[in-house]
């Protein structure tokens, strides 16, 4: 996959270095880096893994490491939960 | 980047060219300040604030009648107990929470003095209502999240909040874990010169106090008397602040202020491991029992959500019992509706049937639901996590290792937390930043103000830390 120049992208960094953290964090968060991601149109064409530089929404020029080409956001509703699903008629029986 | 420690050592420097705020004039030598001076000066009244809200079609939403859960509610307490329970509509503003009135005033205030852009460090709603005002009024937006953990798995309601903000034309930065959202959060304020939106000035806490007013006169008109009780979702505790300081102003001065919060006691808020542990992202204790026992760890100088000077009384319920409570508004009320407000309405459920039938309780908010927010979407993440889900009676609830749904409606439950245990750690608190130093009498006189405790407790502590 490669980057398409003025076309959606999505890039990450490395805000923070591990070694450059706050002090006093949990251990599992201290031994990883901030990494910060962000969309953008994207400024030249390069393949995922290149560094490649975006206009941002607010119109920010950012520079970062090219994760993800017309990302999408795939969050859902999730598979029906059988504990929920007793519910409505209990309450409507309840109330019946 | 500049260093984490260069950038946190000029964040007053930074956040203070970005508010155009004149915090230090409030001051009144060290922890002591003149709170009520700070919020009498935002330069707004209630009037202009409700003016400056409708412009954009923020507030004035419905206050609806549950009746069918009062009914269960009655069914269930038996004994001419079970008051009336009222819901404050609040997912009919823009962006579809109570957060568009917190944003309103910011994004009128920074486009009144030419800012061309607001920045909000927030995973919540409030990025969403900032991207929408900021829409409306022209001005751009940049939202800085934290989402992902180490593994690049991020909450799904955080995913579906970064989503909203960039329907609205917003700039979404999103972080992995830690506090030093903070540090990124200051340098893009001062990279770009736009105004911090921070939820915690007195403009955002200003804004709320909308919602406490529309709330006594709703009841007022609907039931010709003041509510007894409004049970208000805490976190950092704007909420809670704008809400009943709102309230006061309509003159209710005999309604308990009641706040909630699901319990996530043991998980550690800036935990790679435990983000992704917890079901909820706002509204519970990992933002209220800091905030309540130390608000001064905002974003800004000085915190005007300071909810200790409001709260009656305050509690908890679990993951499992919100995600009840969702279910049945949805089906006995036909309101489908988001995570935050149903902590409160799982919260009045229980707590209304202890009051009369006579007696009316008002859950504060609602918020839209959506993918990601969803109860199934939060139940299949956590399973996924390896966190048991299961029917049962919830006070066998561990968080961040099993979620237990109510197998029946008698099972929904308020834990009170004492506010007393509160007071004394925020005392300890303000110990801790006294390093040893005796307290000024204007010290005394403002630990009192901020947290309800009298001057013999306050001295009384100070004697134990000699
Ligand atoms: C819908 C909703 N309700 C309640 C809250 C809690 O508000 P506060 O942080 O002011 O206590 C939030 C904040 O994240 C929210 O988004």
């Amino acid at each position: 996959m490669k980057s398409e120049v003025g076309h959606l992208v999505e890039i990450s960094w490395v805000a923070l270095g591990a070694t450059e953290r706050a002090a006093h964090l949990p251990e599992s968060s201290k031994a990883v880096p901030v990494i910060a991601r962000v969309k953008g149109f994207a400024q030249s064409s390069v393949p995922l893994g290149a560094e490649l530089a975006v206009r941002t929404f607010a119109g920010r020029l950012l520079t970062g490491t090219l994760i993800d080409v017309a990302p999408c956001h795939t969050h859902s509703f999730g598979r029906p939960q059988p504990e929920l699903l007793i519910i409505g008629p209990m309450l409507r029986e309840e109330l019946s | 980047m500049p260093s984490y420690t260069d950038i946190i050592a000029r964040k007053g420097e930074i956040t203070a060219k970005a508010l155009g705020f004149d915090y230090a004039r409030y001051e009144q030598g060290g922890l002591a300040f003149d709170y009520e001076g700070m919020m009498n000066n935002t330069g707004y009244t209630l009037d202009d604030i409700r003016r400056i809200q409708l412009e954009t079609g923020v507030g004035a939403t419905p206050l609806l009648e549950l009746r069918n859960i009062t009914r269960l509610a009655r069914k269930l307490a038996g004994g001419g107990k079970g008051a009336r329970i009222f819901i404050k509509d609040e997912a009919a503003n823009p962006s579809g929470s109570f957060k568009a009135r917190r944003a309103a005033i910011s994004v009128y205030h920074a486009q009144q003095h030419g800012f061309a852009g607001v920045v909000a460090a927030t995973s919540g709603n409030y990025g969403a209502a900032v991207a929408s005002q900021a829409a409306m009024r022209g001005l751009k937006a940049i939202i800085v999240q934290e989402v992902y953990d180490s593994k690049n798995q991020g909450q799904p309601e955080i995913l579906e909040k970064g989503r909203a903000c960039e329907a609205y034309g917003a700039e979404v930065l999103q972080l992995t874990v830690g506090p030093e959202l903070f540090a990124v959060f200051l340098q893009v304020l001062e990279s770009t010169g736009y105004f911090n939106a921070s939820l915690y000035t007195p403009y955002g806490i200003a804004g709320i106090e909308t919602l406490g007013l529309e709330v006594v006169e709703g009841v007022r008109q609907q039931t010709g008397r003041d509510p007894d009780a409004v049970v208000i979702t805490h976190a950092g505790g704007g909420n809670v602040t704008g809400t009943a300081r709102g309230m006061k102003k309509a003159g209710a001065l005999a309604t308990l202020v009641i706040g909630a919060s699901v319990d996530l006691s043991g998980l550690h808020m800036a935990s790679d491991h435990d983000f992704n542990r917890k079901s909820f992202t706002t509204g519970h204790t990992g933002f209220a029992v800091p905030f309540t026992t130390w608000p001064d760890r905002a974003d800004v100088p000085r915190n005007a959500a300071r909810s200790l000077r409001y709260l009656d009384r305050f509690g908890t319920v679990t993951q499992g019992e919100v995600f009840y409570a969702t279910e049945m508004l949805a089906q006995l009320e036909g309101l489908e509706r988001g995570p935050a407000g149903n902590i409160s309405l799982a919260a009045a459920f229980a707590l209304a049937q202890e009051m009369d039938q006579d007696q009316i309780i008002v859950v504060q908010e609602t918020e839209y639901t959506g993918a990601g927010k969803h109860p199934n979407a939060q139940l299949a993440f956590a399973r996924e996590q390896g966190i048991v889900v299961r029917a049962g009676d919830p006070v066998e609830n561990v968080p961040g290792k099993t979620i237990v749904i109510p197998s029946n409606p008698r099972q929904l439950r308020y834990k009170e937390v004492p506010l007393e245990g509160l007071r004394q750690s925020y005392l300890r608190n303000a110990f801790e930043q006294k390093k040893g130093q005796p307290l000024t009498p204007r010290e005394v006189e403002f630990l009192c103000e901020d947290s309800r405790l009298t001057p013999e407790e306050v001295l009384e502590g100070q004697r134990e830390r000699e």
